[in-house]
């Protein structure tokens, strides 16, 4: 009995351990405020590299169901190949909620929060077309902006033919 | 199999131009919609404009926050227009039942009337594509498309309020289109 309750003891502490490391070998997740210009200027160090943005809100619920697969997008490709760039199209005082979606989801790339808010002046500046988010941008490695889609089933394809024009 | 095929594709080029070309625009007819009110009854484009000079057509629905944001603002309007018969009308397109919209209108005490526009043909009809986005109608023609007012917090510009004072005051609104913004309206059937 004795030796039983010291294996569950010792199996409880593995586990423990295990899922502190498992924590502290994931990355920290961060979300910048940002306008247009720091997102273009944000863009412009990926050249090279074929950029997905994926703008997205909290309060959108196709956004959070299509998120996932934005973070296993950026998981298939390589890095020198692809970079992901998400927009939170939320308000900026909702950064710590935004954070925490993200932090859920291991979106371990360069997360920006609209500094406009919720309204016309965020969704005419990021061009975000009539139907609003989920928006998706696709540029090629030279930066230009080749693809604007609101449905996630054309990403991948897009994305794929992008990658491939090397 | 080929030739089923065949007439589906042939259907959808038929079919599809013409749902696309049913969205309208500033300046367009705005087309009649028969919704249905959670008490049952049905309310039409033609009921509403019989009853008012001015209808401000609002898509919206029950969960959308941005939507949700919106509701006191709604209400307020509706209240300080009503006697100047301007009829504030909210549809919902989004397939949301009969009893949940009865309970948020009557939770939130809606002072206008909220129906539920099936299969979201009205949406389809207007091309309205978000929760919220207005369409301002008046002698049968659409004279204001877009957002309610520029922002979800704080709003500084007040489209549709601006836009209803000059069309009271007998002169053309000054912004007649803005870019609608919100949750997406589920256009697709299930």
């Amino acid at each position: 009995m004795k030796n039983w309750s010291r294996f569950v003891l010792l199996a409880l502490v593995s586990i423990a351990m295990l899922s502190g490391v498992v924590r502290a070998a994931e990355p920290k997740i961060g979300v910048a405020l940002a306008d247009r210009a720091k997102y273009d200027e944000l863009l412009a160090t990926k050249r090279g590299q074929v950029v997905l943005v994926d703008f997205w809100a909290t309060w959108c619920g196709p956004c959070i169901k299509q998120f996932s697969h934005t973070v296993e997008l950026f998981g298939e490709y390589d890095r020198k190949d692809l970079a992901v760039v998400s927009v939170s199209m939320d308000e900026p005082e909702d950064q710590a909620k935004v954070r925490e979606f993200l932090t859920v989801k291991q979106a371990a790339f360069d997360n920006l929060l609209s500094s406009y808010g919720v309204g016309q002046e965020g969704f005419d500046a990021f061009d975000l077309g009539d139907e609003g988010v989920p928006h998706y941008k696709l540029y090629d490695r030279q930066g230009k902006l080749r693809h604007v889609v609101n449905n996630v089933e054309q990403v991948d394809a897009l994305l794929k033919e992008l990658v491939d024009e090397k | 199999m080929r030739m089923v095929k065949t007439s589906l594709l042939t259907l959808a080029l038929i079919v599809l131009p013409s749902v696309a070309a049913l969205a309208v625009g500033v300046g367009d007819a705005a087309p009649n919609y028969t919704a249905t009110c959670p008490a049952g009854n049905e309310h039409t484009l033609d009921s509403a404009s019989a009853a008012s000079d001015i209808t401000v057509l609002c898509f919206t629905c029950n969960g959308c926050p941005v939507a949700v944001a919106y509701e006191d603002r709604f209400i307020e309007f509706a209240e300080k227009y009503k006697d100047k018969k301007v009829n504030f009308v909210a549809l919902n397109s989004n397939g949301e039942s009969a009893e949940a919209m009865k309970t948020r209108a009557e939770q939130k005490g809606y002072n206008f009337v909220y129906a539920a526009d099936e299969g979201a043909a009205a949406a389809k009809a207007y091309g309205a594509k978000v929760t919220p986005e207005i369409f301002i109608i008046k002698d049968g023609k659409i004279v204001y498309h877009g957002s309610f007012d520029d922002k979800m917090k704080n709003p500084e510009r007040h489209y549709v309020a601006d836009a209803v004072e000059a069309l009271l005051a007998g002169k053309t609104p000054e912004v007649t289109e803005t870019k609608a913004f919100g949750c997406g309206i589920k256009l697709k059937k299930k």
